[in-house]
């Protein structure tokens, strides 16, 4: 459902995606999030700005919860740190319907 | 409430949230959410009947039960076969496909007069289409549409509905309905209730589907069997205490009946009432200030206002009839009541009986339902074509015959469209198909007329359309 991965020369956690993520899964995202960014900042060179990519190449339905940790994972790392990648075109039009396209970087 | 915009913003990011997820759905998975949230309303019909009688002091909580078997059970047959998602026709000879696509978030505003039978067709008709729905209740109803929303948006989530597809507005508070109605992300207001809220939901900016008054004429005419005529009117008039507003208002005969169809009413338990009374109960079933109904009266049953007005009646009368001799603000009962109350009026002529259902349509019920009892097919069709209405119901009661499904083949609703009288799109009994924007896809048809005809002709203003035909139309 979620692995992560931080390439330390160019600052970037990437987080890959797969299947349905539902409600129900959300806390389990959460934790795995905040986990990898805690070693990451606590690491010997941490990032001066940490940049998160989400891809969503393998997700195939989104559900609210995931579009609040989007939301919140945006909001912790700034406007141009953050961009999600690979969106099937049904999950790019959910972003779109909720609004978001036009801040965060969704390709 | 501390800031009514930020309230109202957050509502709406909410349910703009759950539309972005609903878009995901699929046909089968709005079916099954739909399915469930049918099931636990009708398992909860009668204690959500109970309530809203309880809550709102209006009507007969037995009636309200039938009202919530129809906004669950009757309603799920009538959409559960619709298709809303994707792909939803497809017609080779025109070669047009039709695509469903959700509206957007729906503000729904609900009434006093039938709360929780009202939440759940507007809670059902919003998910059949993949829309989320707000609930906006009259003050008076709003702990019986709280239990009927959290039941219902229970059993949406456990069939995997997204998160805030059906949200309530937790304190009533008309500041915070028109925040919501005006907000920019609502795609729809579905409104119901009074001239006030309807006026309020189209000045909103949003589109809008609101259903005001109705003020219904009741022509029967001298082909009428009259005893089932009467027992029929009886039957939909006391439904709930006449708060559906496709309640009949006024009865309309001809002279040559008119004994017949008072002995008739008589004979079924109707009272008719004399001049001294007609003031009476008129003082309080009408506001004097406004000319508009007393809402204290609303649902009650006639010994309730009989005692109110200081009259007498017998304690077995199902209706009071005020024979009334003109139509307008100098006649105020010939105006809509939502109680077991009827204006009554005698025609000399068949024409007369038409012009005066033709004036009480124009007073106050443009474009919402009108009836018809008669067996003359030539009569029923004279009258179809002239009233404006958005149903005429035959030889039906007109409460239960303008929601559909019962006597008819109408789509089931609590909320009838009354057409561009009533400030509406439509004259239908709206349903989830109206929730839906419907893309069309057309296949290349060329127009062979077109495509072989010298288009500079039309350029030569020598040429009229005789000239132009001829040449446009070779092929046929």
């Amino acid at each position: 459902m979620i692995n992560i991965s931080y390439n330390a020369k160019d600052q970037i956690m990437s987080c890959v995606f797969t299947g349905h993520l539902g409600a129900d899964h959300s806390a389990e995202i959460i934790d795995a999030i905040n986990i990898k960014t805690k070693e990451v900042k606590n690491a010997d060179n941490p990032p001066d700005a940490l940049k998160i990519i989400f891809d969503l190449g393998k997700v195939e339905f989104i559900a609210s919860s995931f579009i609040r940790i989007c939301i919140s994972t945006f909001k912790d790392v700034g406007k141009g740190n953050f961009s999600i990648i690979n969106t099937k075109p049904i999950i790019k039009k959910t972003f779109a319907i909720a609004g978001l396209s036009d801040d965060m970087n969704i390709k | 409430m501390p800031n009514i915009q930020e309230y109202a913003n957050e509502m709406m990011d909410r349910a703009n949230m759950a539309a972005a997820v609903f878009n995901q759905l699929g046909q089968e998975q709005t079916d099954k959410i739909v399915e469930n949230v049918y099931k636990v309303g009708f398992n909860n019909r009668v204690r959500l009947a109970m309530m809203a009688h309880e809550e709102t002091g209006m009507g007969v909580w037995q009636h309200k039960v039938l009202k919530n078997v129809i906004a669950t059970q009757l309603l799920y047959e009538d959409i559960k076969d619709l298709k809303t998602v994707g792909v939803i026709d497809s017609d080779e000879i025109t070669g047009i496909t039709s695509i469903a696509q959700p509206l957007g978030p729906i503000l729904a505003v609900i009434p006093m007069t039938n709360p929780t039978s009202t939440t759940l067709f507007k809670v059902l008709i919003s998910l059949k289409s993949r829309n989320p729905v707000i609930i906006s209740s009259h003050r008076k109803a709003i702990n019986s549409c709280k239990e009927t929303v959290r039941i219902c948006y229970e059993a949406a989530l456990e069939a995997g509905a997204p998160e805030d597809c059906i949200q309530i507005v937790e304190e009533h508070s008309r500041e915070l309905t028109h925040a919501l109605m005006a907000h920019p992300k609502l795609a729809l207001i579905l409104a119901t209730g009074g001239t006030g809220l309807v006026k309020s939901a189209y000045s909103s900016g949003n589109p809008a589907v609101g259903v005001g008054p109705g003020n219904v004429p009741v022509f029967i005419d001298k082909s009428a069997d009259i005893p089932f005529a009467i027992s029929s009117i009886i039957s939909s008039k006391t439904f709930d205490n006449g708060t559906i507003c496709a309640s009949e208002q006024a009865i309309v005969v001809e002279k040559e009946v008119a004994e017949n169809v008072r002995n008739e009413f008589i004979n079924q338990n109707c009272y008719f009432l004399n001049e001294e009374e007609i003031k009476n109960v008129t003082k309080v079933c009408i506001t004097e200030e406004t000319g508009n109904m007393n809402a204290d009266i609303v649902g009650q049953s006639v010994n309730v206002i009989a005692k109110k007005a200081g009259i007498i009646i017998p304690e077995e009368t199902k209706i009071i009839i005020a024979p009334l001799k003109g139509i307008g603000k100098n006649y105020p009962l010939s105006t809509e009541v939502l109680a077991p109350i009827l204006a009554f009026y005698v025609a000399e002529t068949y024409e007369d009986a038409i012009k005066q259902c033709i004036d009480l349509n124009y007073l106050g019920g443009i474009g919402h339902t009108a009836s018809i009892y008669a067996n003359d097919e030539q009569r029923i069709k004279e009258y179809s074509e002239i009233m404006n209405a958005g149903r005429i119901v035959v030889n039906t009661p007109s409460s239960q015959g303008a929601v559909g499904g019962l006597f008819n083949s109408l789509n089931i609703s609590f909320t009838l469209g009354c057409g561009s009288g009533g400030k509406n799109i439509t004259t239908e009994n709206i349903s989830a198909k109206h929730l839906i924007n419907i893309k069309k896809v057309p296949a290349k048809r060329e127009n062979r007329n077109w495509k072989e005809f010298d288009v500079n002709k039309f350029l030569d203003e020598g040429l009229n359309i005789d000239d132009i035909s001829k040449d446009y139309y070779k092929n046929q």
